[in-house]
């Protein structure tokens, strides 16, 4: 029983430079079962609602699931749970590659990571034990460089790590890590690390992956593969078609369907989007697809040397959501900034949702006369469409230099030090930015901006099902109760620490079949979305008592001024319609009013009254 | 009248431009306008977007009238307009 765990955490407190490993107790595994389960349940029973995000009495939880290090498909990621510095709540954020099998190797679930160190760090954890290494020579390197000097020093040709540029050093409050040519993006991962002074992590592993029953387990991969191979040779195959120009490759479709934020939500079509997609910048630069372990799709886009006017870049992307960010959302249609953008968040990690909207509130700002055209000095205007004014205040913000003090901020608290009505515009829910979509258009994706404990996130949400019309993306009919059913089954996905991509072709019970035969518990179906359903409560009471209350389950004005060019047969979201969706999510949550879990609809999930602390 | 016909992302590539604008006889509905680019526009496009479209395969590349897509195979008789805009766009999938 439970083979494909360590059934081990390890402890390290920066603060009294102490490493501890231990025991996960088999009730903890079977109930929470890896990933954002085990960070989620840990977090909410360790750290404080109050606490400070970039306190001592912060943690980080960086797990794996019982599927990682194993051959099944798309099960490469590792997830990061904190308190977020740009929300207040609870976060948990994801990134591929390598370093997750690494984690699984070394035969932890699970690092938390305490306090403070008092001076800059790395972290080491290989087999010949966990160390903490001091680093002041890596101050401000960029991650990539930071991580090259760990693999260096550690002289392992194994060691896969994390680390953290300018950005988090500063703590912009959306700072992400960065793995490799991956990254934690969302929720400020980066800074908490930056604030622990935790330059970086590297570790290796050399242990195997046991399962529970072989010969099951190899057949339900088996299925898997089977699935996805039938997937991708449709000849229009999502997954096939981010093999080939990445996930870009969508921003065509998202367009005509009027669907892509653009020029700060004034228009809803790019006349410039497929200048900047994924076909365009594969036929324009040298582009090769690679592939986190174990994953026949490679979706990433490696953009080997090329020569921009800013200098070489040498980049991973940039993805279809930063292609929106700093692409249509700023007006910019300039694929030499967005590979120059992408590679400098990659560099002084930062999350490019988060900065693309940062950066485009600000031209926004300028464009209604809260800011002023020349903020950016160098005498480059500070307006939409400008790729100097783009590249200039990724670099302010880093440094925190001038304006890119307050936008290091996030839009929520630099709208509010800006005031004269900035907030009514700032793209933000419950403090994160907006990502790729339109709440306007789209009612699915109202009711995940609106409700999603990590802010305006778009990972839960319809959006292929309105894309493609199978429901409509303008009726409020039954889409609240959709969401959160979407919700929980990607929280319970997430417990195995799945690529989300993999959702799009595998059925739920064919995870469960993987979970079961690696571990050897018997989940259902129902079980497993009902432990989706569980996580979900358990964030959303965390972030009620961190003082998120239902209020803030709101879009800002902005989504009730549609653009002009949305067709004329569209039906824009109203007031009515969001107060509708709200009042249905609520209802299909079992949760009261005001939006908190009932009593009787905890009792239901298995949680205790008050589970948190 | 004239219609404006886009193509996005790969499907780009099969049809072998970014859009076209195609004249058609008042009273012209949907089909006729897959007719006259199956005459005109490359086998590819044909092959790979307007068969499967016609003959209600999935996963299909989808058609998009003024943005909104066409819910049924019965909807290929829906009448244009002077000035809509007709999309060939690839599936998208999760969220």
């Amino acid at each position: 029983m439970l083979e494909c765990y360590g059934k081990k955490l390890l402890r390290v407190n920066l603060s009294t430079r102490t490493i501890r490993a231990e025991a996960l107790d088999d009730a903890f595994i079977a109930r929470w079962v890896g990933g954002m389960g085990f960070g989620t349940r840990l977090l909410t029973q360790e750290v404080t609602p109050q606490a400070d995000p970039f306190g001592e009495e912060n943690t980080l939880y960086l797990c794996v699931g019982p599927l990682t290090g194993t051959l099944a498909p798309l099960f490469a990621q590792t997830c990061i749970v904190t308190k977020s510095p740009l929300t207040g709540g609870i976060i948990n954020s994801y990134a591929g590659g390598h370093l997750g099998g690494a984690l699984k190797a070394t035969g932890y679930d699970v690092i938390a990571i305490e306090g403070r160190a008092s001076n800059l760090v790395y972290l080491l954890v290989t087999p010949e034990g966990v160390r903490i290494v001091d680093c002041p020579e890596l101050a401000g390197l960029p991650a990539a460089e930071a991580e090259e000097a760990v693999k260096t020093a550690a002289r392992r040709d194994d060691l896969h790590t994390i680390a953290i540029g300018l950005a988090g050093e500063n703590r912009v409050r959306y700072a992400c890590a960065i793995s490799e040519t991956r990254a934690f993006g969302r929720g400020g991962a980066g800074a908490v690390l930056g604030a622990k002074n935790l330059k970086a992590i590297g570790i290796a592993g050399i242990g195997d992956v046991r399962v529970a029953d072989r010969d099951a387990f190899v057949t339900a991969m088996g299925a898997a593969y089977e699935t996805l191979r039938k997937d991708l040779a449709q000849p229009w195959s999502v997954l096939g078609l981010f093999g080939r120009a990445g996930t870009g490759t969508a921003i065509g479709m998202v367009n005509e369907r009027y669907a892509l934020a653009t020029r700060y939500h004034r228009q809803s079509h790019f006349d410039k989007a497929e200048e900047i997609g994924g076909e365009a910048l594969a036929k324009k630069y040298p582009t090769r697809p690679i592939a986190c372990l174990a994953c026949p799709v490679h979706c990433g886009m490696l953009h080997p040397t090329v020569k921009t006017r800013w200098g070489p870049v040498w980049t991973r992307g940039p993805e279809y959501e930063t292609m929106y960010s700093l692409g249509s959302l700023c007006f910019n249609d300039d694929t030499d900034m967005l590979l120059m953008a992408n590679k400098l968040a990659e560099d002084y990690g930062m999350d490019t949702l988060s900065l693309g909207v940062t950066v485009a509130f600000a031209m926004e700002c300028a464009e209604r006369g809260i800011l002023p055209r020349d903020a950016l000095g160098d005498g480059i205007p500070l307006e939409f469409g400008n790729a100097e004014a783009t590249i200039r205040l990724i670099h302010m913000i880093a440094h925190r230099e001038g304006l890119g003090d307050t936008l290091a901020e996030g839009v929520r608290r630099a709208a509010q030090a800006l005031d004269q009505g900035a907030e009514s515009f700032a793209l933000q829910v419950k403090g994160m930015e907006f990502a790729a979509w339109m709440p306007e258009r789209m009612r699915g994706i109202a009711v995940t901006f609106s409700t999603s404990n990590r802010g305006a996130c778009h990972k839960r949400a319809p959006i292929g099902a309105e894309l493609m019309g199978f429901i409509p993306m303008d009726s409020s009919e039954g889409r609240a109760a959709l969401v959160a059913s979407i919700q929980d089954k990607v929280n319970a996905i997430f417990t195995l620490v799945s690529c989300r991509f993999l959702e799009f072709a595998l059925p739920t019970q064919q995870y469960v079949d993987l979970l079961n035969a690696a571990s050897g518990l018997q989940y259902t179906e129902e079980s497993f979305l009902r432990l989706g359903e569980a996580i979900w409560n358990l964030e959303r009471l965390y972030n009620l008592a961190a003082g998120i209350s239902g209020d803030e389950d709101r879009l800002p004005d902005i989504c009730f001024q549609p653009p002009p060019d949305f067709p004329k047969d569209a039906k824009p979201l109203t007031r009515e319609d969001f107060a509708t969706l709200l009042r249905d999510y609520y209802a299909a949550r079992g949760w009261d009013a005001q939006g908190r879990p009932t009593p009787e609809r905890l009792a239901l999930l298995g949680l205790e009254p008050n589970p948190i602390g | 009248m004239q219609v404006t016909v886009r193509f996005a992302g790969p499907i780009r590539t099969l049809a072998g431009r970014q859009s076209e604008v195609v004249t058609l006889p008042e009273g012209a509905v949907v089909r006729d306008l897959l007719q006259l680019l199956a005459d005109t526009l490359p086998t590819p496009f044909r092959l790979e977007v307007l068969t499967p479209l016609e003959e209600g395969r999935a996963p299909l590349a989808l058609l998009l009238v003024n943005g909104a897509s066409l819910r049924n195979l019965h909807e290929l008789n829906r009448p244009l307009a002077d000035g809509d805009i007709i999309a060939f766009v690839p599936p998208m999938a999760g969220g």
